[in-house]
């Protein structure tokens, strides 16, 4: 038979412990509204028994461990859903500034300038030797040249823009990659249980959201339990490796480069996905594709006019330049309206020339002799439309993904303050019963002693 | 399935957000009146609709063109209606001179006449529009038919001036259409001005009453009649052309504004139907998120 005693230590033991699940259940309430923590559920289970006469007696309870409700798969679907979902929504974000900066459809955009331009000469074939119409011409030449200037700027302060974001998302992500290894080295060094081990986690996992984010990572854990961390197969993180990225920019022409990213060892790192990924493709390739098919509209208008242009008796270029941005009046039809030719003839009422440029309007001069300059444009600016739609659509369908995915771990590892409350007052009720044990064995105990 | 305290507000408010954002969209195709604000809201559309804008640019410069050719032809239409009258009339005044009975005395009276038709027709083949001399050619800016003069006055001769009266003058009324509007000189009067000549001819003849000249010039002169006929004919080919041109246009012009319309105009009806719904869904979101969020057993403690 136990002795008293034991009853009074099983009280015991039962108090501690159920004050223990309650401050669990306290941290619980309290980071209800903590990003990235995950729900901590205490574990209690019955204290081995030990036999007496022959019969078995349990010993009550003992507060066993604190687990973190967290399912490791299914946060690296996340995280590689994540990487997608970012890349896709950069792009798009970035490619709605591309579509806003055209436009189109609008009666204010370069289509329109074009429009304007070759009109311009129209009019004038009406009244070859009218020199309002004259100066109309020029002036919607030099509209259509500041168009088409102003576009390559545009691009190019977007490019700039994009490569001071690719800077700072570089340093973000070192940052973030140095935080984790702080955090690991104190994991390690705290030990597995503690209650402290698992907040670090916690904030382990934020961080490795937030990497997700930028770039493709992968994760976890050796054999060992040393925590390792690498992005395409480039080991970055473990115990005795710590390899930031580096930003490695590789000049192609004077006013064209790409970006790559280096790490210490000298190895190349790919990065297709997350925001550098969708960074690199607009910097590398989406953006001067764009670029080169506006020069080549702008080249093509250049060389095409002033071919027409020069059989007129000024034999001058209307046009100078060799693309978009070098695009201008040239000297003599800025300076000299008289340099402006409406026909090969130079009579007054001969308007061979003003025609013909009036009809480049049509003209199949572009991809391959199929298509007029405004024909040309308007492609490009559908290719630019379906680009960005193809985006968006992604953006949406994985941004759908990763919210269910979310919701999945919320649901698992969230707090649910009713739940709380209801541990809360099972445990109060625990508690108040241990309590009453206690009395009730003291009690007896004191029943006795005064025999 | 476990539902947690943060799945509920994010649930709330990602629905409330939702709503906003269907909202805000709506509002801004109603406020504009157009569906498509940027390439990527409909890329097919969009290029269409940039295609029916540029064929609209293009249609009103046609229309334009048209417009202005126009008063052009009207001008020369006139003239050579003139023209035409003075040779008829310069025919009825060779039978005249032809005819033995007409004596020296009518002849005398016809020369005086046939002066005055040689000043009239070198005047209209000057003739000027907005300071252009429409039967010039290429040379609009001088006259093109120059009168030689004897000590008297009378018109000897008259020539081209030195640049000839050559020249095409097209308009650009359509895609690839190039009309041409002018009558050059040789298409009024022969490639050696034949008609001014012949009259010339014709007025010696009646200087000294040669009725056998007359008689030999009565032909040549019904020659030139009918290439002035052909001029006129052929402008008001011209005439009818445009006015087929621009009924075209005309229909073109509407079938581009069509064509934008539907790809970039709006549904105001549907829109402001849709916009209702949103509203309706919005209110139902709000006033449930307040009774869900009020939901706690804390308040029951």
């Amino acid at each position: 038979m136990q002795g008293l005693s034991h009853t009074l230590d099983i009280a015991r033991r039962a108090m501690n412990a159920q004050q223990a699940v309650l401050t669990v259940v306290g941290h619980n309430i309290a980071n209800a509204n903590t990003p990235g923590y995950t729900r901590q559920i205490p574990h209690l289970s019955a204290v081995k028994a030990s036999s007496y006469g022959g019969l078995s007696f349990g010993n009550g309870v003992a507060f066993d461990s604190i687990q973190r409700k967290r399912d490791a798969a299914l946060d690296n679907e996340l995280r590689n859903e994540t990487s997608l979902h970012s890349r896709w929504a950069t792009r798009t974000g970035e490619l709605e500034r591309l579509e806003q900066m055209l436009a189109e459809p609008s009666d204010a955009g370069l289509g329109a300038a074009m429009d304007s331009f070759f009109t311009a000469w129209a009019d004038l074939g009406g009244d070859p030797s009218a020199a309002t119409r004259r100066a109309t011409v020029r002036e919607q030449g030099r509209i259509l040249a500041d168009r088409f200037g102003a576009m390559a700027r545009q691009v190019d302060r977007m490019q700039s823009e994009i490569q001071s974001q690719l800077q700072i998302e570089v340093e973000q992500f070192n940052l973030t990659l140095s935080e984790i290894q702080a955090i690991t080295t104190s994991i390690r060094a705290s030990g597995m249980r503690g209650l402290g081990a698992r907040d670090l986690e916690d904030r382990r996992d934020a961080l490795l959201d937030q990497l997700a984010q930028v770039a493709e990572i992968s994760y976890g854990e050796k054999e060992s339990g040393e925590f390792y961390l690498r992005v395409n197969g480039k080991r970055l993180l473990d115990e005795t490796t710590f390899r930031p990225l580096e930003l490695v920019r590789t000049e192609i022409s004077e006013t064209e480069s790409t970006f790559g990213i280096r790490i210490s060892t000298g190895a190349t790192v790919e990065i297709d996905k997350g925001s550098l990924g969708a960074l690199f493709e607009l910097h590398d390739e989406t953006l001067p594709d764009f670029m080169t098919q506006v020069d080549t509209l702008a080249k093509s208008l250049i060389e095409n006019i002033n071919a027409v242009h020069r059989s007129g008796p000024s034999r001058a270029d209307f046009f100078s330049g060799t693309d978009a941005a070098s695009m201008a009046l040239s000297a003599d039809v800025a300076e000299n309206l008289n340099a402006i030719n409406t026909s090969t003839s130079g009579l007054a009422g001969d308007n061979d020339i003003a025609l013909a440029l009036a009809q480049m309007r049509d003209a199949p001069v572009l991809t391959d002799g199929t298509a007029s300059p405004i024909e040309y444009w308007n492609s490009v600016v559908g290719r630019v439309g379906v680009v960005s739609r193809e985006a968006q659509i992604q953006e949406e369908t994985l941004s759908l993904t990763t919210r269910a995915l979310e919701e999945r771990r919320e649901q698992d590892g969230g707090v649910s303050l009713d739940e709380e409350m209801a541990n809360m007052i099972q445990t109060q009720q625990a508690y108040i019963a241990a309590v009453r044990l206690f009395e009730v064995a003291s009690d007896l105990m004191e029943t006795l002693t005064n025999i | 399935m476990r539902v947690t305290t943060r799945l509920i507000f994010e649930r709330s408010l990602m629905g409330l957000q939702q709503s906003w954002s269907d909202i805000g969209e709506l509002q801004a195709h109603i406020a504009t009146g157009k569906r498509i604000h940027k390439p990527s809201d409909d890329p097919i559309g969009s290029t269409r609709a940039m295609s029916a804008r540029a064929g609209l640019r293009a249609s009103e410069q046609y229309q334009r063109a048209l417009d202005e050719a126009r008063l052009f032809v009207a001008s020369s239409e006139a003239a050579l209606l003139d023209l035409n009258d003075l040779a008829i009339e310069a025919q009825t005044v060779a039978v005249q001179l032809a005819d033995d009975s007409t004596g020296e005395a009518g002849a005398i009276a016809l020369e005086a006449q046939l002066n005055q038709m040689l000043e009239q027709i070198v005047s209209l083949g000057n003739t000027e529009y907005a300071g252009i001399r429409i039967f010039g050619g290429h040379l609009t800016d001088q006259n093109p038919f120059v009168a030689t003069r004897d000590a008297d006055g009378k018109i000897t001769s008259v020539a081209q001036s030195v640049r000839g009266t050559e020249g095409e003058i097209s308009r650009l009324v359509g895609k690839d259409v190039l009309l041409t509007i002018n009558q050059t000189g040789s298409d009024l009067f022969g490639e050696d001005l034949e008609f001014v000549q012949n009259l010339v001819s014709l007025r010696d003849a009646a200087q000294v009453n040669d009725t056998e000249t007359a008689r030999s010039l009565l032909t040549v002169i019904e020659e030139d009649s009918d290439r002035l006929n052909l001029a006129l004919a052929t402008t008001g080919g011209i005439v009818t052309r445009m006015d087929s041109l621009s009924d075209q246009l005309d229909r073109e012009v509407l079938q581009l504004t069509t064509t934008r319309s539907e790809h970039e105009d709006l549904d105001m009806a549907k829109a402001t139907m849709d916009l209702q719904i949103e509203q309706t869904i919005l209110q139902a979101a709000l006033s449930a998120t307040v009774e869900v969020l009020n939901l706690s057993l804390v308040n029951f403690l």
